[in-house]
């Protein structure tokens, strides 16, 4: 008896990408409160979507460029901290964020087959 | 490229590179923000002191040119890099490049440098010369273009460390520098000071050896020496750099080439007396050497002095835009 063909090591950039792919979706949907920029990393990381400010940062700088974000300085503090909030329309962009990743996820079940 | 070994002077590193290749009019505000995410994360980490707190801060924002890509929709880095470097390079290629051609025009220098390249100015009409400055410019952004080209995309973010444009001064700096203004204006002013330094033989055959050609442009030189003394004068007041210190800096530079062309415009620098135990075959020799080597001095001079002009003339329109 031969021992069975060991499975191909699991690359972590595979998954990485795939969550890069909803990582707007979800950095959205995490900024119904208003929070600042090193808080969503963490949340996002204990959320299982690890990111990095380097990667995070220009995302919260293009939804604030288009309106999806509302951000304010809290000036209270002894350091200055920018604080995102999703706008309304924010809530517009991140429906139709959440509309087009179930149609990708209907179509890639359609392909692949429902998993359990 | 060094990398500063204080954890506050590698942030303020990072930041000076990113705003380096960032959009001016969002720079000030992308700054802030990303100055705020690094104190965030390394206040988290136990401080600026923390092992390597610093550190992995700014590895987690990637390298500057990078994510200022990112922030700018750019396609790459590299390329971000590459747009500003040639931005900065060409007017430096082309000012240097222009000081040399009149120069060669002045001297009246009949055959190219560099053929092709390198060469006097066509005169016949002031169209002609027109377009001989113009020939120049495209030949320089050729150039640039292609010594970034070859360079290659991950070197290009090195080499515009180099080319930052900031003016470099504290007020000791400026201090130090209006005592050294004020000794070589005494010098260059005060006959009795000029001639003896500048004089050869001994006790009551000694003699001046500047030729009246040379001190026919202490006047000019005066200028240069209060314009750089204006420049430290502000730097002295406002403690960095400002527009209006960057633009008498920047005048500055450009008449001390003046000068330095001038000088190079002379046919006689030192007028050697044949009593000072030369005879006249030999006093030539050596004024001529003497003017041979001034020339090489004031041309080399006079090209990083356009350079500097150039450097601080973009730095402005970097603060108006900003």
């Amino acid at each position: 008896m031969t021992d069975p063909t060991p499975p191909p090591p699991k690359d972590p950039r595979t998954e990485a990408e795939l969550r890069r792919g909803v990582l707007q979706l979800v950095a959205l949907s995490l900024l119904e409160e208003p929070r600042y920029g090193y808080e969503l990393v963490r949340l996002l990381g204990e959320a299982g979507f690890a990111t990095e400010e380097g990667t995070l940062y220009p995302i919260l700088r293009r939804f604030e460029e288009q309106g999806a974000l509302e951000a304010t300085w809290d000036t209270s503090r002894a350091r200055p901290r920018k604080y995102y909030r999703l706008s309304e329309d924010g809530r517009r962009v991140r429906a139709e964020l959440l509309d087009a990743w179930r149609r990708v996820r209907d179509a890639t079940d359609q392909v692949v087959g429902r998993t359990p | 490229m060094s990398t500063p070994t204080d954890p506050r002077a590698r942030v303020a590193d990072y930041l000076e590179r990113l705003r380096d290749v960032l959009p001016a009019k969002s720079a000030a505000s992308v700054l802030a923000e990303v100055s705020a995410l690094i104190e965030d994360r390394v206040e988290l980490e136990g401080g600026a002191g923390a092992d390597g707190a610093v550190d992995r801060a700014l590895a987690a924002l990637g390298p500057p040119e990078r994510l200022a890509a990112a922030l700018t929709g750019e396609t790459a880095s590299g390329d971000v890099a590459r747009r500003v470097a040639f931005g900065r390079l060409v007017p430096l290629v082309f000012a240097a490049h222009l000081v040399l051609a009149i120069v060669l025009t002045l001297v009246g220098a009949g055959t190219a440098f560099v053929p092709g390249i390198v060469g006097a100015l066509p005169t016949d009409s002031p169209v002609a010369t027109g377009f001989g400055v113009l020939g120049i410019f495209f030949i320089d952004v050729g150039i640039v273009a292609v010594a970034l080209t070859l360079l290659g995309r991950d070197r290009v973010p090195s080499l515009l460390h180099r080319l930052r444009l900031e003016m470099p001064g504290t007020r000791r700096d400026a201090a130090l520098s209006l005592v050294l203004l004020a000794l070589v204006a005494l010098l260059v002013n005060v006959p009795s000071f000029r001639d003896a330094l500048f004089a050869l033989g001994t006790g009551d055959d000694r003699a001046p050896i500047l030729s009246p050609e040379v001190l026919a442009l202490v006047p000019f030189l005066d200028v240069v020496l209060a314009l750089f003394a204006v420049r430290n004068v502000l730097l002295l007041r406002s403690g960095g750099e400002r527009i209006a210190s960057l633009a008498v800096d920047a005048a500055a530079s450009f008449a001390a080439a003046g000068v330095a062309v001038l000088v190079m415009t002379r046919t006689e620098l030192v007028r050697i007396p044949t009593g000072a135990g030369l005879t006249e075959a030999q006093a030539r020799t050596f004024a001529d050497l003497l003017l041979r080597v001034g020339f090489v001095v004031c041309l080399v001079g006079a090209v990083l002095l356009v350079a500097r002009g150039v450097r601080r003339l973009l730095r402005i329109r970097e603060l108006w835009s900003a």
